[in-house]
Parts: structure tokens; sequence; C-alpha cells
């Protein structure tokens, strides 16, 4: 092995050593990401082709997960479930971040009038019920993947502004940014090379977080019967059908899907929970 | 050619912790900084003398007073026209760990300056800085690394080129050396003597150790309260201080020589707060020597021989213990 | 008593506190997950008794403030002590447990820090805090505490003390707080006092009060005090006797005017030479050198790789500093650069 792999190689078992939590978490993640990636390709059957004459099959050779109501495979809706966890989650996430840091780092740092009412509004949509605010909004503006998307990325961008404006607060008393404007730096250069870069830690630490919650929001309103519908393979929607027949002993079709969301989120969780571990300024001072 | 750098009757307040009252930081202080000349700006907290050293780059406004650079008044200026003054006014602060961006690397950290105010090319860029470095006995190496990697010392070298890569008229000090070990207290000194004998920087010193005083600076101010006490040429003034307060600080100071006797002059109680000022000489609620005139009447600055003193008893025999 | 037959036993008999060859480790991993021993104390030896000031001087790094840690028991992981001993009243500190340490701690050695406003409670009033650690040490009514209290204040010149037995921390200036840190410390009659920079961050006229309080304390009460500061002038105008230390070694020590007037170790010479009051610039050579790696020391004498006399004897084995408190220097060559 070379002299950069062996590093490599120590570094990623440093790592999982320092965060065993972090290492399976992320192990989970791209599990589920390589699915989603793949799902065309592993996915025994159609996603959405009913087999009108096996319906509510129990999981055997042919449907290894058994199948729905509809008669379409358990398992090839799970497998491909995946890619609308990650499609949701991902897109939120972005959206939460693109605009909750730019508007944190420019309220933490202007002060004032912008700041003040940022935050305000920042409140407000925090303090709101995410679940009935999501649903109201779907709601009202029609029921696709889209808004869904939309909706959920909204109610992220208070909780990466007011990080990031913290963050930009703590360093503001701490003199650099004073320093900055000392040397004659322009406001967007302040932010951009200055604030920017230190901000950043906390936001990415939450991320995961975020992309959990995503998954778990969407999963909830599609539950409910809002955003995502049948026949869509998405998990919220399949637990939503399934429901109706856990009592009849059609255990699979619900259980299959939660199984997955559960296990999903909780990588999600248990990653960010490591990132934050490793992230944490204190550990860098027994290194070096 | 004008002063360097000119404070007018200049006076700071911020609002206090109740309402209505205030903070009163900088009451009426007038001084100037010629051109290559280091002044001491030298007193306690309270005494206002960092807020002074902000001000004079406008990092705060003025309450009422101007300040001067080169003979231009600053205090009125937007922050944009001051952007382009700042090339000639820089400040190096007390810690250095908080004053550098962790994330960049020295060589950027003095590359910006370049980079903001001037228009030389990326070559010229960094000749100059290797150029810089070379000046405040900065290795090469450590261009490339980051604040973390850098020791103190080392740190605030960084800082001063920074503040002196645009060739500043005016660079202000707020102690530079205060969070520093000795030894390297000592080097940052020593640096400092050679850029001041190399080019016709002026200096403006905050500090509140008389020791590093006495190295560097021409002139030396006393600050009490945000008023000048007494201010001169720092020999005269080591030599024979005159004010009350000014002799307090000094007996206050505790010398390494281990026979040296100490004739401590004691000061009753501690610092008024800067809310309430009292009434006639800010001084007069701890001095050994105040009466009644002291207490109810406010001295001048008056000048004597290159000195200024504001006491009604300059040189008065004071009880030591 | 044990009598003074031997010189080892007069010395054993008037040392409060004895440290001997004190060695203290820090254990951590780093980023690739390497065990990596940083050896901050090696070897520290120190006495001081009853009645005297012993000031443990030196600068970032060197070991002072966790010397005085490691003396109170107060070392936690990653550092751990890894050898020497702390004789305190004859008695072996490292042998006890925690228990009897604790009830030690603030009844018959106490400690004073730095920046006073963090130290205090913020929640509860100051003459509480005092009488606290009366109460809970001696067993004492609320009552009696308080007055001990009251009396601890007056002691330690509060002016007004019975109106500010009653003020919140916040209510108090830097000096006022190190003052009542002061008092806590003192409230039980300790026999040692250690004070970890108690005077640093304040302005220097408050300081001048709160050393002079410190050095009448310990002479009116007989106290054995260890002073820790970086400040060479605290060390000449306050102490009786000096360690200066360096890398985790008390590389010089004795009597504070001897070791001023004549240091015997390179490193005392060069701290003492950058005292601003000793200082003559323009002479061009001054330079600090780097700050010892406590992860690489050298064998044998820690100061080899700056001292400009490093011989290849300085590889080994340190020498030890004289019995007696006597002036000495852990040094080959003690006669070098005077």
């Amino acid at each position: 092995m070379s002299v950069h792999a062996q590093v490599w190689h120590l570094r990623v078992i440093a790592l999982a050593r320092a965060s065993p939590t972090g290492a399976v978490g992320l192990a989970i993640m791209l599990g589920f990401a390589l699915v989603a990636l793949l799902a065309p390709l592993i996915a025994p059957y159609d996603p959405v082709k009913p087999f009108t004459d096996h319906v509510l099959v129990e999981p055997d050779a042919r449907f290894l997960l058994g199948t729905d109501g509809n008669g379409m495979d358990v398992l090839s809706r799970t497998l491909h479930g995946a890619r609308y966890a990650y499609g949701i989650a991902i897109p939120v996430l972005l959206f939460g971040f693109l605009i909750g840091v730019p508007i944190g780092l420019y309220a933490g740092f202007r002060g004032g009038w912008f700041d003040e009412i940022t935050l305000r509004v920042m409140d407000a949509l925090r303090v709101f019920p995410s679940i009935i605010l999501a649903l109201a909004i779907v709601s009202a503006t029609g029921q696709s993947l889209a808004n869904v998307v939309l909706v959920i990325g909204m109610l992220d961008v208070p909780v990466f502004a007011r990080l990031v404006r913290a963050e930009v607060l703590a360093l503001r008393s701490s003199g650099f940014v004073e320093a900055a404007i000392n040397a004659g730096n322009p406001t967007w250069r302040i932010v951009l090379v200055h604030l920017f870069p230190n901000c950043i830690r906390g936001a990415m630490a939450q991320m995961p977080i975020r992309m959990a919650w995503a998954v778990r929001v969407s999963a909830t309103l599609a539950f409910i019967g809002v955003g995502i519908q049948a026949p869509t393979p998405e998990w919220g929607a399949m637990i939503r059908q399934g429901a109706e027949y856990m009592v009849s002993g059609e255990w699979w079709v619900a259980i299959v899907p939660g199984f997955a969301l559960v296990i999903l989120i909780i990588g999600f969780s248990m990653f960010g929970d490591g990132l934050e571990e490793l992230l944490d300024p204190r550990r860098n001072t027994s290194s070096r | 050619m004008s002063a360097a750098l000119q404070l007018d009757h200049v006076v700071k307040h911020f609002p206090g912790p109740r309402r209505g009252t205030r903070v009163h930081a900088v009451n009426d202080v007038s001084f100037s900084v010629a051109q290559g000349e280091t002044v001491a700006l030298v007193g306690e907290s309270g005494s206002g003398k960092t807020t002074l050293g902000r001000l004079a780059l406008q990092l705060e406004r003025v309450t009422t007073g101007r300040v001067l650079l080169q003979g231009r008044d600053i205090t009125q200026l937007s922050q944009s026209s001051l952007r382009t003054l700042r090339p000639h006014m820089q400040m190096v602060f007390q810690d250095p760990w908080a004053t550098l961006n962790p994330r960049m690397r020295i060589r950027s950290v003095l590359e910006e300056p370049l980079k903001l105010h001037s228009s030389l090319s990326a070559a010229e860029r960094q000749s100059r800085i290797v150029g810089m470095a070379d000046r405040v006995h900065l290795g090469g190496g450590l261009l490339d690394r980051f604040p973390a990697q850098l020791s103190g010392g080392q740190l605030q070298r960084v800082a001063l080129a920074r503040a002196l890569m645009t060739q500043p008229r005016l660079v202000v000090l707020d102690e530079p050396t205060s969070s520093l070990d000795l030894s390297v207290r000592a080097e940052i000194l020593e640096l400092l003597s050679e850029l001041r004998a190399q080019s016709q920087v002026s200096y403006l010193f905050i500090t509140h150790d008389l020791g590093t005083v006495r190295l560097i600076a021409d002139r030396i101010v006393v600050l009490y309260l945000g008023g000048i006490v007494e201010s001169g040429p720092t020999a005269k003034i080591f030599d024979q201080p005159r004010h009350p307060y000014t002799r307090a600080l000094f007996s206050a100071q505790l010398s390494t020589d281990v026979r040296a006797r100490r004739e401590r002059v004691i000061l009753q109680g501690e610092i008024p707060s800067p809310v309430d000022l009292p009434r006639g000489c800010s001084f007069a609620g701890r001095c050994p020597a105040a009466d009644d005139r002291c207490r109810n009447e406010r001295p001048e600055l008056v000048t004597e021989s290159a000195v200024q003193i504001a006491c009604f008893k300059p040189g008065v025999a004071l009880a030591t213990g | 008593m044990i009598p003074a037959e031997t010189p080892q036993a007069a010395d054993t008999a008037m040392s409060l506190l004895r440290v001997r060859d004190l060695q203290v480790h820090f254990v951590a991993r780093d980023r690739y997950d390497r065990v990596r021993v940083a050896r901050a104390l090696n070897g520290v030896d120190l006495d001081v008794e009853r009645g005297e000031i012993y000031g443990l001087v030196g600068e970032t790094g060197a070991g002072k403030s966790l010397t005085a840690h490691a003396i109170m028991g107060l070392l936690r992981e990653p550092a751990r002590r890894v050898g020497g001993s702390i004789e305190f009243d004859g008695r072996e500190l490292t042998a006890i447990g925690d228990d009897e340490l604790n009830a030690m701690r603030g009844d018959r050695i106490a400690m004073v820090v730095q920046s006073p406003r963090t130290s205090l409670d913020p929640l509860t009033r100051v003459g509480e805090q005092i009488a606290r650690i009366h109460r809970v040490h001696r067993k004492t009514s609320a009552d009696e505490a308080r007055a001990r209290a009251l009396t601890m204040m007056q002691a330690v010149g509060i002016p007004d003390p019975k109106a500010r037995m009653q003020a919140w921390p916040h209510q108090f200036s830097g000096g006022m707080a190190q003052r009542v840190l002061i008092a806590m410390a003192l409230v039980n009659d300790p026999q040692l006092l250690i004070a970890d920079e108690p005077s640093t961050g304040l302005d220097v006229t408050v300081q001048a009060q709160i050393l002079d309080l410190l050095k009448s304390s310990v002479k009116e009460r007989q106290l054995a005090a260890l002073l820790i500061t970086h400040d060479l002038g605290v060390v000449a105008q306050v102490c009786d006797r000096v360690g200066v230390m360096f890398a985790g070694v008390v590389i010089e020590s004795g009597p504070v005017e001897q070791v001023f007037t004549q240091p015997r170790h390179p490193y005392t010479r060069h701290l003492i030479g950058s005292s601003p009051d000793r200082l003559t610039l323009g002479r061009g050579a001054v330079r600090a050198g780097a700050a010892p790696d406590l992860y690489n020391l050298p064998p044998g004498c820690p100061y080899q790789t700056r001292c400009p006399h490093a011989q290849p004897v300085c590889q080994g084995e340190l020498m030890r500093l004289p019995p007696g408190g006597a002036h000495g220097a852990r040094c080959h060559f003690p006669e070098i650069g005077q």
C-alpha cells in the first residue's frame, strides 16, 4: 500500500474508533444511498407493476417481501423508496442551507433592523408546529413532490439561519472581524472570506439531522394523505396503505417500509451525532 | 508637516447600564502624535486608553471632538471613505489568537491588505510578503501555516507585519505584549524598536505596563478615568513624575531589582465608576493629598516646560508606605 | 518532632511542604489514534517552610499551575502523576484517599486563583460563600460561620464589611473579588496557601495592594505560601525564596536575593535579562528560542536545545538541587556567563 493510502487507512480507522456511532451511521447512509442509486438495477420487479393475481401474497420465493394490496412487489417498492427518501432529503437540505446560511450570516453581522426582523420571522416559523404548517401549505398549493420539498425546505431555513447567526455573533466579539474591518475589507468579503468558513462547522453537523427530519416529515405527510400518494413507492405512502392490513394480518405491507424508514433515520441521526463529536473543537487540543 | 494623528477635545460616551445613564469613557482629551514619533497611552482599567485607540482609527465614532489624520478630519467620513484611508492607519490588537482568521494561511493574511488596497500583480505581492516576513524575522516556512500552528510571539509578528503591509503612517498597538511570555515580550519590543528606527511610521502604544513604555516611547500620556492627568517626554516623566496618580502608578511597579527600596504611594479605594463622574478632580477620591479645592474644582491641563499636568498640587509630598 | 541529628532530618522536620521528583504526564490519542505522551512535569523538587513565601516562576507551559494542582490532588485525566512524592506536614499526600484529600482542601491547604470573578459562585451572596467553607470543614453553626466570615472580610480589608457580606459577586470589582477569594482561602486557618497568579489581570495599583495583603497574611499567620506567577517583579518584591521552572523542572531555586543577583542557570539569566526593567534594546540578539516540545524532550537537561553552552554531559542525568533550600541550579556549568 502506498504511503498515502496507508495514511488514509489509518485516518479512517482512527475516525471510526473515535466515533463508532458516526461510523455505523455513515455506513447505513451510504448503504441506502447505494440502494437508491441502483434500485432500478437490483429491484426484481417494476415497483408500480401490479400483479393482479398475486395480491397480498405473503413473503415467499417469488416475492421475497410479499406484495401489497395492488399486487405490487413490496421489496421492489421499498428499494425504490430509498430514491424518494434521498430525493426529498437532499433538495430540502440544499434549500434550507443555501437560503438559511446567507440569512444567518448577514443578520448576525449587520445586526440592526434586518436582524430583528429576520429573528422574529424565523422564530415564528419555528414555533409553528411544522407538520400542521406543512399540511396546510401543501393542501393549499397542490399535492406534488416539488411542493413537499419546497415546504419542508422552507421550514429548515430558520434552523440554519439561527445556528449561523449565533456563530457569527460569537466571532464578532472575538475580535478578528474587527481586525478584518480594520484592514479595510468590504462587507461582502468579510462575510464570505472571514465569517463563512468559520461558521460552517455547526451548520455541517446539523445536516444529517435535518436530512433525517426531512425524511420523517415527508413520510408523515404522506401517511396523513398529503403530498405524495400511492402508487408512488414512497415509504410514507406505503405505510399508509399497509396500515389497513395490519389488523387483518398482512403485516409485511406496512412493516417493511416502516423498518426501512426507521433504519435510515437512525442512520442519519447516528452520523449526525458522530459528526458533532468529531467536529467538537475541544478534541483537537489533544492532537498535534 | 502636520502631525500624523491629532485628537482635539475628544469626548466619548457610551449608553450606561441603566436607562438614562452614560458611561463617560473619554472626557475632553486632546493630544497629538508627530510624524515618526512613538507615544504611549498609559492607564489602568477605566482610563479610556483602549477607547482612545479605537477612536483614533474610527473603529468607534466620537461623541464630540475631532480626530485628524495627517491634518484631515476623519470623524465625519462615511464608512466607505474610511475604508480608503485604512491603508494609512492600522492597528495591532492585544490577543493575536483572536484577531487572525483561523482558516486563513499566514500568506493569505499578509496578502489581504495588498489585495484590497493596491494594484500590485500577484508576483509583486508575493515578493512584498516575503520581504515583510523578513523584516519581522518570521521564517519563510511559516508563511504556509495556519495560525493555530504558530506561537503567540510569532502570531504577534504576523499581526505587526499585516499592519505594516500597506506602509501606514500611523499604527496603533493595543497592549501588544500583554498576553505574551516574558522572553517573547522582549523579542517583540526589540522588533518594534528596530522598526521604529527604520521608518517614519508613528506609533500609538497603549499599555498599562510602564516597563515597556520606558523602552520604546518618546512621549507618554497618562490617563485616569477618561482624562489626561500628565503627559510629556518619557525621560522627563520617568525621572520626575509630578501628578500624584502618576507617582502612585510608578511606585506600584514591581522591579526585579531585589535591593530597590520600594516607597509606595498608598492609594485608598478603587477607581470610581465612569458612570458617575465625581465632581472636581477625578482622582481626588483616592489621592492622599486631596483637599476641598481638589474635590470641588476640576484642574485644567496646564503646560510647564514640555510637560502637561492636570493637578492643583503637582509635586506635592506624598505619604509613602 | 524528629530531633535534628542529620541535615536530612532537619530538612524534613522544618519543611511544611516537601515535593520530590514529581512527574506528571499527559496521555492522549492524536488524530491517527496513536498514543502521545506529553511529559509535563519531569522531576519537580521544592520545599516551602512556614512563614515564607516561595515563588514558583516560569513561562507558559513550564508546569507551574500543574504543580499546584498536583499538590492539591486535583489532577484529572488525561493528566496522570507517574512518579514522585508530595509530603505535607510529614504525611505523604500521594498515598491518601480522595476523601481525606477533600477534607484537607479548603481547610489545611487552600488555593487562591486568578480571575476571581469566574471563581465565585454568581448565585450566592459573598458572605455566605465564605461562611459556607467554614461551616463545611469545621461543622460550626450558621451563626458562628457568619461571624467568622465577617471577621475574615475585615481581615482582608474590605471596606464596610457588614454591608458587603450581603453583596453579590458581580457587585465587586476585580480587586475586591480577589480579596474575597483570599478571605475564603484563609477562613479555616490553613497551613499552606497556594496562590496561582493571584494578581494577574488586576490593575497595577490594585495588584500591589493584593500582594501586600498576601504578604502580611503569611507573616501574621505563619503560613507556608506557594506563589505562582510569570512576573519576575512580583517574585523579587514579594517572595522570600524562588524556584524557576522550565519544561516541568525547577531548574534553579534559592533565596530571592541570591537568585536574582547571581543567577546560576542560563535560563534564569535569560529570563531576568528579558524583564522590561532590565532590558536594553538595540543589542539585536534578543531571541527567545522555541518553547520546549513536551512530547519530545531531550534526555537530561530540557534546556540544552536552546542553551548556548550545551555539552554532551548535559544529556546525562540532571543533577539534584542542594538540600535545605540553599541557592542552587540544576546545571553542570553554573558559573558560565557570570
